[in-house]
């Protein structure tokens, strides 16, 4: 064989002057370009997103420094009027979002001392009932569709919304741990709604972690200005960690993200890859997008769910909460793609084969032999789906009132009893 | 870490190259084998340990056998060195396959026998096959005396780890790296050609291998046989797909090899303008074909005992070169179909009439897209759907289904690669001028790039996995 691979690559070098300049063209303007794409995006990784404050932590509270409340009183917040949902936000394109988009009207909101939605309360009041979760639970304009608001007006007692948005299932629940353990009197009753998507097995194995390191603060009970010095969170800098917090914090990401939504709709018609069109098979109802993170996880196989695991950890932090008296309900939220099974193209399903069912129902089961309270909303959900009810925003994850309606009512039946009213 | 991912471009390539251009000439290779543990362990720590044994193994091996007076004496250090490497491999690649192989033959034997081989789902690390192939190859040419013993452990750890070659390829001898370790020139030329290899490389992964990549699913990975369209739709798709993936990949390699000084072979001569299985393997992953031909073919008798030898020694060697590609049977059918192709080849002779090159590069192509489907296939019955979709023997679909699922960028996508592959001069045969015209192309296909992998995470590379 004819083979003389090494001697290929001399082929392709030139000394000749002529080449040599021009190539001095070409290192310094992509140099350039480099230099600058780079220092831009890590930049505003600072700047912006603040990405270093997700690998280096100062300790929010300790048990004999409370964490001070961000403002001194109720303050108010102004939600401007907009069109469509956190999926249309996703769609990049003007045209496209002008499809999906339903309109909102804006609304004036107040916030709690500490930051909270929530409305104006005696500063003495006392709640027998907490909400934590991430948007599912504190979603909802004006205030009353929220769902702490909701469950308040079914059982006519006061109900503490501490659910807030964007950070996952459990960091408001760990939030309230942090700065309550301590500040007595508690409540009996901590409602913690997470939606289907973020059941698995790993992150809820990282609760614990969470639960663990408080436990181990408490205990040994830091006195020191030294011991509250802020520390490098070397998990975060774990090669699988960057993978996701890099990309996730770019700016030239969230820019060509929305550039390449435009092009492909404007374009191809085609809507970008974390959105897809779901038809009712009837036409009864107009379609609604879908989201792609959500279908995935509904593919996920057992042992990604490890609802063992997610058991556990759930019995480990109640276990931690009963030693100041407090009890969780849990409450899995179905996700729109769940609920609407039967409205998924058969284009973005995975292996050619449907989606598999909901495995709340199966969490809920397990959690209840164990002897923590939780409720399954899929039934009641796909009940109500199936006789009209608009259960989800069309051109959004999250939920409709009249789906924030029908939850907080189950989840106040549920309380009824365990609150002897 | 891979080539097309944030962390690389954005943190890990400036920093390597700026920490590179900023040392002198000795700390740079202490720097590049830090910074290719560093790479390589992205992945896993624990996969380095594995590479730095065969490491020290191949190394103490080849200084052994260069001191050795007499044949007698070199043998015990080149079997270590070759078997280390191969238990290495067939461990951590090969050991699932074989017990569940045995265990379906004791099933078959023994049904109401109990007891099975365990089988331990070891996790594959990376590149493997790649570095041990290239480690084992410096013992081999030290005992041949084709090449002289490393001068130092941190030159032959340097050779063994250079991150631009070490997770796909091109397979290197020793010997074409063991001067550049030493010394290597280093030019704009070479940094700017380099850079345009690069982007190239860069580009036909990004956005050209990742975009075909959605028409594969019509075909493969489906609960419902495919029809006629699906089927060739999907093959056709992996068939560039794999292509540009990987010869994209090796582009990126010798394009990142000359920005720090080295030149690596070319490993792709446009494979699929090949006008025979012959001419194919001469044009497809050359380093790998280079290496079964020195380390196993020639020493399997070659062409010289005999025709009939010839070809036992063509279809072992290429059934061997399947296998090294995976731990699955589909591999062994692959490479089974290319080396009988070969060995037919070979007894007819080669004709090269003007003529029929037309007939004959589209037959070749057409036998190497059949045998891409072997090679994708998650197993033999999977292969045997979509051949028989291809067939038509599960109807023939519509073209508006197949498009309307894969979507049109990926159908643009394959008629871009198919007029690339056949048409195009490949990336080693550009001229390259650095004109302005090509550094505005190279500018755009750099911003084209950079946008796509922010758009889609980055996906690996295809041969991570052998």
């Amino acid at each position: 064989m004819p083979l003389n691979p090494e001697s290929n690559a001399h082929r392709l070098l030139d000394a000749s002057q002529e080449r040599r300049h021009a190539a001095r063209r070409l290192v310094l303007a992509l140099g350039l370009l480099w230099i600058a794409l780079l220092a831009g995006d890590w930049t505003m990784r600072f700047f912006w997103f603040r990405w270093h404050e997700t690998v280096y932590s100062r300790p929010l509270v300790t048990a004999d420094r409370p964490l001070p409340a961000a403002k001194p009183s109720f303050s108010e917040m102004q939600l401007a009027p907009r069109v469509g949902g956190d999926l249309t936000a996703l769609l990049g394109s003007p045209a496209a979002r002008a499809k999906f988009g339903i309109e909102r009207p804006g609304a004036t909101i107040t916030l709690d001392p500490e930051g909270f939605r929530m409305p104006i309360y005696p500063a003495t009041q006392r709640f027998d009932v907490v909400v934590v979760g991430d948007s599912y639970m504190t979603d909802g304009v004006p205030l009353t569709n929220m769902i702490s608001e909701r469950i308040a007006a079914h059982l006519g007692v006061p109900v503490l919304n501490r659910a807030f948005m964007g950070r996952g299932p459990f960091q408001s629940l760990m939030l309230w741990i942090e700065q309550n353990w301590t500040r007595p009197p508690h409540p009996k009753w901590i409602v913690w709604g997470f939606v289907e998507r973020d059941i698995s097995g790993a992150a809820f194995a990282g609760y614990i972690y969470l639960i663990e390191r408080h436990r181990g603060r408490v205990e040994v009970e830091l006195k020191t200005a030294e011991r509250l010095r802020p520390r490098v969170i070397w998990r975060a800098l774990r090669p699988a960690s960057l993978r996701v917090s890099l990309p996730n914090s770019s700016a030239l990401a969230q820019l060509s993200r929305r550039a390449w939504a435009r092009i492909q709709y404007d374009v191809f018609r085609e809507l970008p890859a974390d959105v897809f069109v779901m038809k009712d098979p009837e036409d009864r109802a107009p379609p609604m997008l879908g989201y792609r993170v959500a279908l995935d996880a509904m593919y996920w196989p057992p042992a990604v769910r490890n609802l063992e695991q997610v058991v556990e950890s759930i019995a480990y932090i109640q276990d931690y909460l009963d030693l100041i008296g407090v009890k969780l309900l849990v409450v899995p939220i179905p996700d729109k793609e769940q609920v609407f099974r039967d409205r998924i193209p058969q284009s973005v399903w995975k292996r050619g084969e449907p989606p598999p069912e909901s495995i709340a129902p199966e969490l809920v089961r397990r959690l209840q032999e164990r002897g923590i309270a939780a409720i399954s909303l899929y039934e009641p959900f796909t009940n109500a789906a199936a006789g009209g009810v608009q259960i989800f925003w069309p051109d959004d994850t999250h939920w409709h009132p009249a789906g924030i309606g029908l939850a907080a009512r189950l989840i106040a039946d549920e309380l009824r009893g365990k609150l002897n009213m | 870490m891979l080539f097309n991912s944030y962390e690389f471009l954005f943190a890990f390539l400036p920093l390597v190259l700026g920490l590179y251009y900023i040392l002198r000439p000795r700390a740079r290779v202490v720097m590049l084998t830090l910074a290719s543990y560093l790479f390589y362990g992205w992945w896993d720590y624990r996969f380095c340990s594995l590479m730095l044994i065969s490491t020290v193994i191949d190394y103490i091996a080849g200084g052994r056998i260069a001191r050795a007076v007499d044949q007698q004496q070199k043998r015990p250090w080149v079997a270590l060195s070759v078997c280390s490497n191969l238990a290495l491999l067939g461990f951590f690649k090969y050991f699932d396959l074989l017990a569940g192989t045995m265990n379906y033959g004791l099933a078959a034997l023994f049904p109401d026998a109990g007891w099975r081989i365990p089988l331990l789902h070891v996790v594959l690390p990376v590149g493997i096959s790649f570095y041990t192939f290239q480690s084992m190859s410096y013992s081999i040419d030290i005992y041949r005396g084709e090449a002289k013993p490393a001068r130092s452990f941190l030159d032959f750890a340097c050779y063994v780890a250079l991150f631009p070659q070490l997770i796909a390829g091109p397979i290197i001898r020793y010997r074409s790296l063991a001067d550049q370790l030493v010394e290597r020139t280093h030019t704009v030329d070479k940094f700017a050609l380099g850079l345009a290899l690069f982007v190239c490389g860069l580009s036909k992964k990004v956005l050209l291998a990742d975009s075909v990549a959605l028409l594969v699913p019509l075909a493969f990975d489906r609960a419902v046989a495919p029809d006629f369209v699906h089927a060739w739709t999907g093959a056709l798709g992996y068939t560039m797909q794999i292509y540009f993936d990987f010869s994209g990949y090796s582009d990126m390699a010798v394009g990142l090899g000359l920005m720090l000084g080295f030149t690596f072979p070319q490993n792709f001569n446009s494979p699929y303008k090949a006008v025979s299985i012959t001419d194919f393997w001469r044009r497809w992953h050359i380093s790998l074909s280079t290496w079964l031909r020195d380390y196993l073919y020639i020493p399997l008798g070659g062409n010289r005992i005999g025709p009939s030898r010839t070809y036992v020694n063509l279809i072992v060697t290429m059934l061997l070169g399947g296998l090294w590609h995976g731990a699955n049977w589909t591999f062994v059918l692959w490479g089974a179909f290319h080396g009988g192709l070969l060995a037919i080849e070979r007894a007819l002779g080669a004709g090269d009439a003007a003529y029929l090159r037309t007939a004959r590069r589209a037959s070749t192509f057409l036998l190497v897209v059949v045998g891409w489907v072997l090679f994708r296939a998650a197993d033999a019955g999977e292969a045997g759907r979509v051949l028989a979709g291809m067939a038509g023997l599960h109807g023939w679909g519509g073209f508006d289904v197949a498009w309307s699922e894969g979507g049109a960028l990926p159908f643009i996508g394959l008629f871009v690669t198919a007029a690339l592959a056949f048409c195009a001069p490949n990336a080693w045969q550009v001229k390259w001028r650095f004109s302005a015209a090509q550094t505005a192309g190279l500018i755009a296909l750099f911003l084209a790039c950079t946008a796509a992998i922010m758009v889609n995470t980055s996906s690996p590379f295809l041969y991570f996995q052998f």
